[in-house]
């Protein structure tokens, strides 16, 4: 390369980094396999020592392009197309996934990543198929670094001259759920990986009992929440940001995600039955392979161009050939290998009735696969029609809410039924007793509903649009069953352990909870899934509105008009335009409009529905505003003005129910925490001895860090992403040097009025912009005219202080920090509101709540042990053979 | 075979036939057809009362906007290949709707006085992501 073109040292190294890793996947897949295979271990210890050494490499790869982000290193394609200067730190990290050259690199980590932490867990356990698995990742991971490689290069340098500054994140992705939504998805299809790597080794190696499955699971589970996750979050973006009203459009790249959900959620509930009684071993063979498929099949439905999408990718025959052809191997290899193994997959259970909880589980795997393919079918038909007779049909949205609302009302069902069926057959007696209060709940919540809440006897249409069914009430009524049935759970739960253990029910509860993790983890999952279709079933009764206003209230007002006028009513709630605001920084021009929502005379809220146009000349975005309730939110977008006449154009949607939606999600998510709380943690709060050899301990380890990342990474990321106040890490909008040479930018603005003493600095870094424009930038950092005048007003308040003492500074920054406060009415003008560490706050409440939680557990179960050995002294040390006896016993007195 | 797993394997076969035949009858309603201007303006009739999005460009200073009552009511024209289709609109417009806009329109075709009307329920002004989607070349090409 000689002197006149670009040249990146950065992207030379990551460009070999990269092909390291490819040689590197390359040789550990063949040891892998190979070395399985033949049985040789030295083959296989290095193929395990490969896949950490790929790791390795990736993390360095992804950090060099990490570091070019944070160095703005232009004469990185990749680099310009997503990022620029005024991009604070947070979000030019997360730049590194905004376009599909990086997603794919961060694919490649996450993979690696997890990999790492799998096989390190099972390799001892898992000596005689630890090759293949090691050799599926592997293989898996050569695609991507080869579609990285010779299509996809992050590191692709300019070959004219860079641009000066880059061209930016798309500002809809400056948003915090964005920050964290798409690697959430991402984890999640990651995750489905490792649970196909063990199942592809149990196929090769034939080591076909039930000991992948074990380790499977907890990737299982874990593949489950961060899809859910990732789902719910993108939903949760997608209401706040894309201005539309709603959280799920059954868009191709939703859809996407939430097909291997179905054949997930499918797969863990058919994995019990195979615990419990031997049945449907190659069925969840194909489910793991299948969950695998469709995580691939998503990334390139959406990434490709066969569907047409809001998330608009480009169409790329090339990559979709890649996919194509990668899909096509790994299905031939996977059912290729399910049915070459199938003479040794014969169930040794066998269905003996109806009424019992593997039947249950076995319509919910109907249930659920229909959803995946109908969601399949239906996204692909566009494309399908196409192909098949040269037209595009499209299917509208409201199709699939027709098919898909009784099928999830099946679920709904089974979610509440299976829990009172017993293994193998539920006799009528207690089919009767189980039952009796949950449908009477249902029958209660029924009646009540359709008396007291007319709205509720709404008619909604199924399968077709003549087909009008009372579908509201039937969901209210099906999650009132689910409700009950599963507090009816617990509570037979508490009795029987508060029986046999002689301690109180709180201490039962616990004890319960911490001994049939899985069972009453997935539970409140069930429980979750309940009070999300609440949120749903509030669909039916959401509205739109579209209302232009020609004059806002305040000039009318001063003609003496009528303020009526400039107001309109929608169910109930009253609507009044009062005023129109402009205001403009560097990035952007943010156009107010100003409107108070009123319930009869009661003003409820002044809302401030906006839109950005960037100066960068993207699409404007539209900043909605949400007035939250329990019962409805009530959603304003600005969806047009003019300037110069003030005349506004207004979308209201009142959304009743929404919040269940996200209320479903954390209830979700505690089910999964207990679900996944590992053995070890329940020892140490149990106070057991630890495990007998230092294998099992190590082991046991790994499983309670993976247990911790999943728990906390997410909701750290929530708590901050949350927290505005924490202050954001300054944007780099120019360098210090230019600016000490008086350099001003397009508007001048950010040279203006410049600290000049170190009290007046560090008072600048401690005071942020409150324009409302910016990201909460200090007033040091911020180049807007508003901060200029407040960098005047600190100098201004300054100056009647003598700063050459210290006693003088103190008492300055005090009363300039006391003025700023009174002014705002708050401490939300200061960067990090009582004192610089309250950021940590998170953090610390999470690790307080463990340390709450794992004390009072210890407590409770230690109380508990004593009257525990006396009542059941040989089963005491035991205890899943304890709970084990629990249910037959619970079984027995039923029965 | 066993003879008692024939009438299962018909009864399945006649379900999901049922199921699958009972699926497109119910997706008839709700698909809809992708066509340019010219395509529709060619065989109107073919097209009269069926829900489909229709692509074109605005005619330039074709737009009329008036507010009635509250409600934003706009007309123009789509065309394409010379072909000129009337659209009328009630609601907000996209940010990249103005003349010349590349537009996709989301509505019903109606007859009126022998020419076709576009009764459009949602506009959708097209606008290539300068993000992705956009050939890698065409990215840069402002640079």
């Amino acid at each position: 390369m000689n002197g006149e073109l670009p040249s990146s040292p950065i992207a030379l190294v990551g460009a070999i980094s990269l092909l390291l890793s490819f040689v590197l996947a390359a040789a550990t897949a063949a040891a892998g396999i190979i070395g399985n295979a033949r049985k040789n271990p030295r083959l296989v210890a290095a193929s395990v020592w490969g896949l950490h050494a790929f790791f390795a490499v990736i993390v360095v790869t992804s950090a060099l392009l990490v570091y070019a982000f944070l160095t703005h290193d232009f004469t990185i394609k990749y680099i310009a197309a997503t990022s620029d200067t005024s991009m604070s730190t947070t979000y030019k990290m997360t730049a590194f996934w905004g376009a599909l050259d990086g997603s794919l690199l961060f694919w490649v980590l996450v993979l690696a990543g997890f990999s790492t932490i799998a096989v390190a867990m099972n390799v001892r356990r898992h000596r005689d198929m630890i090759g293949y698995v090691v050799g599926t990742i592997m293989v898996v991971q050569l695609f991507f670094v080869a579609l990285l490689i010779f299509d996809k290069d992050p590191f692709t340098t300019f070959l004219t001259d860079p641009p000066v500054n880059g061209k930016g994140l798309n500002p809809l992705l400056q948003n915090y759920w964005m920050v964290i939504h798409p690697p959430s998805l991402y984890i999640g299809f990651v995750a489905a990986t490792i649970p196909f790597a063990f199942a592809i080794a149990a196929l090769a190696s034939g080591r076909l009992d039930d000991a992948w499955l074990a380790s499977v699971r907890v990737w299982a589970i874990i593949c489950f929440f961060f899809l859910s996750f990732g789902l719910i979050l993108g939903g949760r973006w997608a209401y706040e940001e894309l201005g539309w009203g709603g959280y799920w459009a059954w868009d191709p790249v939703e859809n996407a995600g939430l097909i291997p959900w179905f054949t997930m959620t499918a797969f863990l509930h058919t994995a019990l039955i195979q615990e419990q009684r031997g049945m449907m071993k190659a069925w969840n063979l194909v489910l793991v392979i299948l969950t695998f498929f469709f995580t691939i099949f998503g990334t390139f439905m959406t990434r490709s161009g066969v569907v047409q999408s809001v998330h608009a990718f480009g169409e790329d025959n090339q990559l979709a050939l890649r996919f194509i052809a990668f899909m096509v191997f790994f299905l031939i290899v996977g059912i290729g290998l399910v049915i070459y193994r199938m003479p040794r997959l014969r169930s040794t259970g066998a269905f003996e009735s109806f009424a019992s909880r593997e039947m249950a589980f076995l319509l919910n795997n109907w249930i659920l696969l229909a959803c995946a393919v109908f969601v399949l079918f239906v996204t692909m038909l566009p494309t399908i029609t196409e192909a098949l007779f040269g037209e595009r049909k499209t299917i509208a949205s409201a199709f699939f809410n027709l098919w898909m609302t009784p099928l999830g009302l099946v679920l709904l069902f089974l979610a509440g039924a299976a829990p009172l069926l017993a293994w193998r057959k539920t006799t009528g007696e207690r089919l009767l007793r189980q039952f009796m209060v949950p449908t009477g709940v249902a029958v209660l919540t029924v009646v009540t509903l359709a008396l007291a809440v007319p709205a509720t006897r709404a008619l909604t249409p199924i399968f077709d649009d003549d087909i009008r069914m009372p579908m509201p009430l039937l969901a209210f009524a099906l999650c009132a069953f689910t409700f009950a049935s599963i507090a009816q759970e617990y509570v037979l739960g508490i009795m029987a352990r508060t029986k046999q253990t002689g301690s109180d029910p709180f201490t039962s509860l616990f004890g319960l909870i911490l001994v049939k993790r899985r069972k009453y983890g997935g539970y409140i999952i069930h429980l979750a899934i309940a009070v999300m279709f609440i949120g749903f079933t509030g669909k039916t009764w959401d509205l739109m509105v579209d209302r232009t206003i020609k004059v806002p209230a305040v000039e009318l007002k001063a003609k003496g008009l009528p303020v009526e006028d400039a107001q309109f009513t929608v169910r109930g709630y009253t609507f009044r335009y009062e005023a129109f605001e402009q205001t403009a920084d560097d990035n952007k021009i943010a156009s107010y409009a100003h409107v108070s929502l009123w319930r009869g005379k009661d003003k409820l809220e002044l809302m401030h529905p906006a839109r950005f146009s960037y100066r960068k000349g993207s699409e404007p975005t539209s900043e909605v505003a949400i007035h939250e309730r329990v019962s409805e939110d009530v959603y304003i977008v600005l969806t047009g003005f003019d300037p110069e006449t003030r005349l506004a154009n207004f979308r209201v949607y009142v959304n009743p129910l929404v919040n269940w939606v996200w209320l479903g999600f954390v209830f979700l998510f505690f089910g999964v925490v207990i679900c996944l709380i590992p053995q070890a943690l329940v020892d140490l709060v149990t106070r057991r001895p630890p495990p007998r050899t230092p294998l099992g301990r190590a082991g046991d380890v790994a499983t309670l860090a993976v247990f911790l990342a999943a728990l906390i990474g997410p909701a750290i990321a929530v708590a901050r992403a949350d927290d505005t106040r924490v202050a954001q890490a300054p944007a780099e909008h120019e360098d210090q040097e230019v600016r000490a040479r008086g350099h001003a930018d397009d508007s001048g603005w950010a040279h203006r009025h410049r600290p000049d003493t170190a009290t007046a600095s560090r008072l600048m870094k401690q005071l942020v912009c409150m324009c409302g424009g910016c990201q909460r930038e200090t007033l040091f950092d911020c180049k807007c005219g508003f901060a200029a005048m407040e960098r005047k007003k600190v100098l201004d308040l300054l100056s009647a202080f003598d700063l050459t003492t210290s006693g003088g500074r103190s008492a300055a920054e005090k009363s300039v920090r006391d003025a700023f406060i009174a002014e705002y009415g708050g401490e939300d003008v200061l960067a990090a509101p009582s004192g610089s560490s309250t950021w940590l706050l998170p953090y610390l409440a999470i690790a307080g709540g463990f340390l709450v939680v794992g004390v009072i557990a210890s407590r409770l179960v230690a109380r508990g042990r004593p009257a525990m050995v006396s009542a059941a002294a040989k089963t005491a040390g035991e205890d899943e053979r304890y709970a084990d006896r629990l249910d037959d016993e619970l079984r027995d007195r039923d029965e | 075979m066993n003879k008692s797993t024939l009438p299962k394997i018909i009864l399945s076969i006649a379900i999901g036939l049922g199921v699958v035949g009972f699926f497109f009858q119910s997706s008839s309603s709700h698909s809809g057809y992708y066509k340019m201007v010219d395509e529709v303006v060619a065989a109107p009739q073919e097209w009269t009362g069926k829900a489909m999005k229709v692509h074109g460009w605005v005619e330039a200073g074709s737009i009329t906007e008036e507010v009635v009552g509250q409600e934003m009511r706009r007309t123009f024209f789509l065309e394409n290949k010379g072909q000129r289709l009337l659209v009328r609109h009630v609601g907000p417009k996209p940010d990249t709707f103005r003349d010349k806009a590349e537009v996709v329109a989301d509505g019903k075709v109606v007859i009126e006085n022998g020419a076709a009307v576009l009764e459009a329920n949602s506009l959708m002004a097209k606008c290539p992501s300068k993000y992705e989607g956009a050939p890698r070349d065409k990215l840069f090409e402002n640079r």
